[in-house]
């Protein structure tokens, strides 16, 4: 089950799509360029989790059409159990969200005919993109936004902030999925939570790198610290947020971090070819 | 269940999932459903509501479009320059158009949360192919019952009365914790739910109940002007409602339903109603007008 359709060249549009597997398909959305650079790179855009995912889609869909007019093919994507993807909130998990992530590469590859890719995460999401991009030859750009390098100190503020745990129906002694604004979290996501420690991962292969953070805390610390390994460039940037990125407001509204993301395209502009 | 992206729309191009049941599970009397975004949040819904409405419709034979609305998620933005209102139930209607030339569907059914509510109520008003409408915190108005509810246990805590007493002798409350979506690094929905006059909000429902739209009101406890079960229909009892209105309070839910438990209770709920709502209905508007006067 697939079906892509190109709209026309309108400055906002937007192609979306299913793509994967037939039977657990995965809803994204490609943004053509809309200049004529001769890019070979595209980028591939990696969501946050739960809350933060809702917050920050209108702030992706504003990097994905910067980017494209910057000359990008860029390409954003739920991950299964997420957004408009197959799967139920329980399914998502790490690992899958790194084979997912693997799959949207492939996919713009395919359909945009670029050789190699920018990947682009925020919070989990930018733990997931390091991930996707340590054994990938063709990931030679990470740009990695407000990510978590400490799984279990993230899992900590989750729990904090969960409501009761769901118990019904499940035996023995737990781990039990616990909700946080109304997102589940698995027991299979919280063991890898407890698990992610992203300096003990391999080196990513990435080229170059660039860590944006809200404040130069120990998560941008490590992670800038990791990405430099064998004397690899990272670029780092301090990039104060207005508000937190799981806040739930009476307004429901959406944070675009403006001075970030100009800054963000404008680094991707420069060091992408 | 089945899942495809439709794009459609003439003055922007609407993205949109339509999810229908498998191949001969389809419940061929019952109109299929538009979810209508709440806020600026995209067609996902709140908390993924709207994607397991629409399967859980799905999995009941029930067919649905959860769509972007234009400048919204994976919509584009409208060239020209009409408000919010207007705009919104004209892109609903281009949704029905778009659902009529795909796939021969001539009556629908509504549903949103908040905003998606009120424009499926606007919708509603003024358009026939609506035969059904399920709404999450609605437009309403308080009754005197309201105000029972509202004081009748805050009477008795002296701290109500001491907060009374500061504010009359001037005296300020306790300071706002919440800033307002003042910083331009927010972007809140461009909709001001302003809720019409009792009198205007009641013709529009009187308009609606006389074609026997069937509804479906549920009411969270994240609303400042709801309390109580059975408050819309008092508020609204010169209404001809007649069978057509089914309220919930959703007790202990906050505005988006974060709660797994009451969402999924929600979401069965709507369920159990859609299917109640048959195409039929469309067609007795004609013998319900010509009985209206029955409803003084």
């Amino acid at each position: 089950m697939r079906e892509a359709h190109v709209v026309g060249a309108g400055w906002d549009a937007m192609n979306p799509l299913f793509f994967g597997s037939s039977d657990r398909p995965l809803y994204g959305v490609y943004h053509a360029p809309k200049a004529r650079t001769g890019r070979s790179t595209g980028v591939v855009l990696c969501y946050p989790f739960g809350q933060e995912y809702m917050r920050a889609h209108r702030a992706f869909r504003q990097v994905a059409l910067l980017l494209g007019k910057a000359g990008f093919h860029v390409f954003r994507f739920d991950y299964r159990g997420t957004g408009d993807s197959s799967g139920d909130g329980e399914d998502f998990t790490l690992a899958s969200a790194v084979d997912d992530t693997r799959h949207a590469i492939e996919e713009l590859r395919d359909m945009a005919d670029v050789d190699t890719v920018a990947l682009f995460g925020l919070r989990l999401g930018g733990s997931i993109a390091a991930r996707a991009a340590q054994e990938a030859d063709d990931v030679t750009h990470l740009v990695l936004w407000d990510a978590l390098a400490d799984g279990a100190e993230y899992l900590r503020q989750l729990r904090s902030a969960a409501a009761e745990p769901n118990r019904a129906g499940q035996g023995g002694t737990g781990p039990w999925t616990f909700g946080v604004m109304g997102y589940p979290v698995a027991p299979a996501l919280q063991h890898e939570l407890a698990a992610l420690q992203i300096d003990s991962d391999a080196p990513t292969k990435a080229l170059r790198a660039l860590v944006v953070s809200d404040s130069d805390g120990a998560d941008a610390q490590t992670l800038a610290a990791w990405l430099g390994t064998g004397g690899r460039t990272v670029d780092t940037l301090i990039a104060p947020l207005p508000g937190r990125w799981d806040e739930v407001d009476n307004w429901g509204s959406a944070m675009i971090p403006q001075d970030a993301i100009q800054s963000i395209v404008g680094w991707i502009s420069s060091e992408v070819r | 269940m089945i899942e495809r992206i439709v794009q459609f729309g003439s003055v922007a191009s609407l993205t949109g999932v339509l999810t229908e049941p498998k191949s001969g599970r389809a419940v061929l009397d019952v109109p299929p459903v538009l979810l209508i975004n709440s806020g600026i949040l995209h067609k996902v819904g709140s908390c993924r509501l709207y994607v397991k409405l629409a399967r859980a419709l799905a999995d009941a034979g029930i067919a649905s479009l959860r769509f972007d609305l234009s400048g919204l998620g994976d919509s584009d933005v409208r060239k020209d320059a009409l408000p919010f209102e207007e705009s919104a139930v004209a892109e609903t209607q281009e949704a029905m158009d778009y659902l009529t030339r795909l796939r021969g569907w001539s009556a629908f059914q509504l549903g949103g949360l908040c905003s998606g509510a009120d424009v499926a109520h606007m919708t509603a008003v003024v358009d026939a192919r609506v035969v059904g409408m399920a709404s999450i915190d609605a437009r309403t108005h308080v009754t005197p019952a309201y105000w029972w509810h509202n004081y009748k246990l805050k009477l008795l805590k002296p701290q109500f009365w001491v907060r009374w007493v500061s504010l009359r002798v001037g005296g300020n409350g306790p300071p706002s914790l919440t800033g307002g979506p003042d910083d331009s690094t927010f972007e809140v929905p461009a909709y001001v739910r302003v809720i019409p006059s009792r009198d205007v909000l009641a013709a529009e429902l009187r308009t609606i109940a006389l074609r026997r739209v069937n509804m479906l009101y549920v009411f969270t406890d994240g609303l400042d002007f709801y309390n109580h079960q059975g408050q819309h229909r008092r508020a609204f009892r010169d209404v001809p409602f007649g069978d057509c209105l089914t309220e919930s309070h959703l007790r202990g839910a906050d505005h988006i339903i974060t709660d797994p438990t009451l969402q999924q209770r929600a979401i069965e709920m709507h369920v159990q109603w859609a299917r109640a709502t048959k195409r039929a209905r469309v067609s007795d508007v004609a013998s319900t007008l010509a009985a209206s006067a029955d409803f003084g």
